[in-house]
């Protein structure tokens, strides 16, 4: 049997086997909590069967974190968040350090701006990332370390709501998470 | 049946010049190594890929990099350390394959660290280097094809073209999964297609003070739609390239595409799609990752002609 002439056909297989895969994993099987209650069996039965079809190379998606599902910006709806980061001295009032497009308080501006961080505190959709309150400890501690005058920090996020390119803050806060100086 | 099943082994059996992909891997390794550079110079190494204290990473842990170097900051500075020597390495074509792999794993293992901190746009990032990996990708402007051809053992000018095809399903894959995963109302006309207005109204990821939004309020709309018309319509673009390959077959449709440059008209749509985005919102490396891919989607003939203008005096 000569392999090499036959090599032609088994990529050819591979190649679809790959992209079928592929189609399954991405397929756009809708999530039951938007889907009317005569639609759960469909879509359960397409998820098991998406689960069963993905189960021999799963590790490989894990093991290399890859998925065909892709959402390119979803998020961009009228209710939104700006962060805040403020500190507080032993006696005074809270003191802002950083508003997200506040160009007055602009304290770690590039380092909040960057993707990866902001990827960690910045809600998707309206959902809190799983990182958020790991990223809030370190910011607070580091803002205190950055300001020995703070004896507290804190990071939280208003609610501001968009609307023909411009936005309003509502003056309603969520996910407050506060850091009292820690003895070294 | 049979005809179909040959006429897919052929497909996948072409061979071409290198240049396409060998762009596109020296393109993605600039444009993420500009991303790591960036976590250096931010100081942020530590930060995002320890666990605390040191930083607020909050997973990895069984994973071969926590059992190897530990979760540590000093840990987190060897896998970035690992990354950057690896994309160095992807971008020169110096043992591109093993380079290409190293890069994607450690990547992952990065991803399993912070998983917010790890978007769409680095779980893309490493399906196209292990794309590469398996591709030759390093037939030319590569150390390897410099070393064979010292060595007498230069590489063959045409590479199997699949890889560039792969990557091509890839990228029109991407954006038609990022618009049907577009589910929220401000996409579409239920929602007055306002979405790209909100984004740029965003204090999060607006570039600018949104008061210039508003005078344009009706042109963000109409990009909205245009944005998931190119999203939704992108797997045409197999159509229009199939077409372009092939011009000189018989065909009215196939006239008609090519004749109105349909081909053109959405390459074009997503080159000033990214550009808009990297002028206006702040996403990081994503607009510059993407037109990295850029080159899968034009022919052989297409690249090397474009090569040959940008030469001095070409």
């Amino acid at each position: 049997m000569d392999l090499r002439a036959r090599w032609p056909a088994a990529r050819a297989a591979l190649i679809a086997l790959a992209i079928a895969l592929g189609l399954v994993d991405g397929c756009p099987i809708p999530d039951r909590r938007f889907t009317p209650e005569w639609a759960y069996g469909l879509v359960d039965g397409a998820d098991r069967a998406r689960t069963a079809i993905r189960r021999p190379v799963a590790s490989l998606g894990e093991d290399l974190d890859v998925s065909q599902r892709w959402a390119l910006f979803r998020g961009a709806s009228r209710r939104r968040f700006r962060l805040y980061l403020e500190g507080k001295a032993a006696t005074g009032d809270w003191q802002l350090l950083h508003r997200a497009g506040d160009p007055e308080h602009a304290a770690y501006e590039d380092l909040l701006a960057y993707r990866r961080v902001r990827g960690t505190y910045s809600p998707s959709g309206q959902s809190t990332r799983n990182q958020y309150h790991a990223f809030a400890t370190w910011l607070t501690l580091r803002a205190m370390d950055d300001h020995p005058e703070f004896v507290l920090a804190r990071i939280r996020l208003e609610r501001v709501l968009i609307g023909e390119g411009a936005y309003t803050p509502t003056g309603e806060f969520t996910l407050e998470h506060q850091e009292r100086r820690r003895r070294k | 049946m049979i005809r179909l099943g040959r006429a897919w082994i052929a497909l996948w059996d072409r061979r071409e010049p290198a240049t396409a992909l060998a762009a596109v891997r020296i393109a993605i390794a600039v444009v993420l190594l500009y991303d790591l550079t960036m976590v250096w110079r931010l100081d942020l190494i530590e930060p995002l890929w320890a666990m605390p204290p040191d930083g607020y990473a909050t997973g990895g842990e069984g994973r071969w990099a926590a059992r190897w170097l530990g979760t540590d900051a000093a840990s987190a500075v060897a896998l970035w350390s690992i990354a950057v020597v690896g994309l160095i390495a992807v971008a020169t074509g110096t043992l591109t394959r093993v380079a290409c792999v190293v890069v994607a794993l450690v990547s992952a293992q990065l991803a399993h660290r912070a998983p917010d901190a790890d978007r769409g746009i680095d779980d893309l990032i490493r399906v196209v280097l292990i794309v590469l990996a398996l591709s030759r990708s390093h037939a030319v402007w590569s150390v390897d094809a410099w070393v064979l051809r010292r060595l007498g053992r230069p590489m063959p000018p045409e590479i199997p073209a699949w890889p560039r095809y792969l990557l091509f399903a890839q990228l029109i894959w991407v954006y038609f999964s990022g618009g049907h995963n577009k589910t929220g109302e401000e996409w579409g006309p239920a929602g007055g297609f306002t979405a790209l207005a909100n984004a740029l109204a965003d204090p999060h990821f607006a570039r600018f003070d949104p008061a210039w939004v508003g005078p344009i309020y009706p042109l963000t709309r109409a990009a909205t739609a245009a944005t998931m018309a190119f999203e939704l319509g992108a797997p045409l673009m197999l159509l229009f390239t199939y077409y372009a390959a092939t011009a000189d077959r018989p065909g009215r449709l196939r006239r008609w595409c090519n004749r109105l440059r349909l081909r053109w008209l959405w390459i074009g749509l997503g080159v000033s799609f990214h550009l808009g985005i990297a002028l206006t919102l702040r996403l990081g490396i994503f607009p510059a990752a993407m037109l990295a891919l850029y080159p899968v989607l034009l022919l052989p003939g297409e690249v090397d002609r474009l090569l040959r203008r940008l030469r001095p005096g070409g």
